[in-house]
């Protein structure tokens, strides 16, 4: 009915303080008051539009009933909702771009904690043949670590090749890992020559995994692990387990 | 001398209509008309300031549901609180019109 619809945008036109949900559902409860007047002035007995118009009369002026309304809505209260509205939307936002950055240093303290889980032993468990190891340089922001050696992996040709499980993480929980450590180290025989490397990595920003084979030549009992890269040096020389270091 | 009423004469009907029970705008009309045998006869509209009022101070609660017409309708229920209020006010209300009368009759008398 436009003639109630009129009435009700009248009264809402100075509920002014009044948030739009409040506004609708004061726009409904008119409504019905006027369909229900309506329908009794119908039932005894007047035509419709005249009982339509006598309805909207019998509410008074809807510019003072949208005042007298507004008066109980009051300003505070409007500017307190739309202040928590905003409020929520930052925090939500907020949350929202900091989660990857709780991911990640997540990822970094289990990689300083217990690397086994982050990296290549899913369950936690290494194999036998894997001897867990912990050892660490710091190269510039990031912190390079060996956290087990396999001696002889068996690789798809039925060759043996020593195994070097690596993992990098920043000093800083909240930073990146150099991606670099892990990817560009190199490993050298006790002549210096670079062994040939078969390469495994996987991580995100907090943590950077990877594994790495190459063949030990016989009689040898440790390698040089080398790293040179992004103005950062690593020379460090690492006994097979159960093997001495070398002098 | 006791307080001065601090509740609109409306404000104080509505809540006494509602320790009846829940109802809605409407209803309240009707039924303000049908007890005081149409002698309260306001403007429809301006219930529902106070109402809003009521329940923004917390003397009345509303929840949406179906009428016995088969429509849904906003209905408002008493609080603990707001029948707190209806029991001081009445008080002070029937203070007050019997004070009134006294003078009232007190006049009658004299004149």
């Amino acid at each position: 009915m436009e003639l109630f619809e009129t009435f009700c945008q009248q009264v809402c036109r100075e509920v002014r303080h009044a948030t739009p949900e409040e506004r609708d559902s004061i726009r409904r409860e008119l409504r019905d008051h006027l369909e229900d007047r309506a329908e009794a002035l119908q039932s005894s007995g007047s035509d419709e539009e005249a009982a339509a118009q006598a309805a909207v009369e019998a509410m008074g002026d809807p510019a003072e009933i949208g005042r007298a309304m507004n008066r109980q809505y009051p300003l505070g209260w409007l500017i307190l909702s739309r202040l928590s509205g905003a409020l929520l939307l930052l925090l939500c936002l907020y949350i929202l771009f900091t989660l990857p950055l709780f991911g990640s240093a997540y990822n970094n303290l289990r990689c300083r904690i217990s690397p086994s889980y982050g990296g290549r032993f899913m369950s936690g468990a290494a194999p036998e043949s894997v001897c867990l190891t912990d050892y660490r340089w710091t190269v510039g922001g990031s912190v390079l670590r060996v956290y087990g050696l396999e001696p002889t992996h068996m690789d798809a040709n039925g060759d043996s090749r020593v195994r070097v499980y690596l993992c990098a993480y920043n000093r800083n929980p909240f930073r990146c890992a150099s991606e670099s450590l892990v990817r560009d180290v190199v490993f050298l025989d006790e002549s210096g020559n670079e062994l040939e490397r078969l390469y495994g990595g996987s991580g995100n920003t907090g943590a950077w995994y990877t594994t790495i084979s190459f063949p030990l030549p016989e009689g040898e009992n440790g390698f040089t692990l080398y790293y040179d890269s992004h103005g950062y040096q690593l020379e460090e020389y690492i006994p097979l387990p159960g093997e001495e270091a070398a002098p | 001398m006791g307080r001065k009423q601090t509740m609109d004469h409306t404000a104080l009907l509505v809540l006494s209509l509602l320790s009846q029970g829940d109802m809605y705008g409407y209803q309240m009309i009707a039924e303000l008309e049908r007890q005081s045998d149409h002698t309260f006869e306001m403007k429809e509209g301006t219930l529902y300031p106070i109402l809003h009022g009521l329940e923004r101070s917390g003397a009345v609660e509303s929840y949406r549901t179906q009428a016995p017409s088969g429509r849904e309708r906003k209905y408002y229920r008493l609080t603990e609180k707001g029948a707190a209020a209806l029991k001081a006010e009445a008080e002070q209300w029937r203070r007050y019109s019997h004070s009134v009368n006294a003078v009232l009759e007190q006049a009658m008398g004299l004149a």
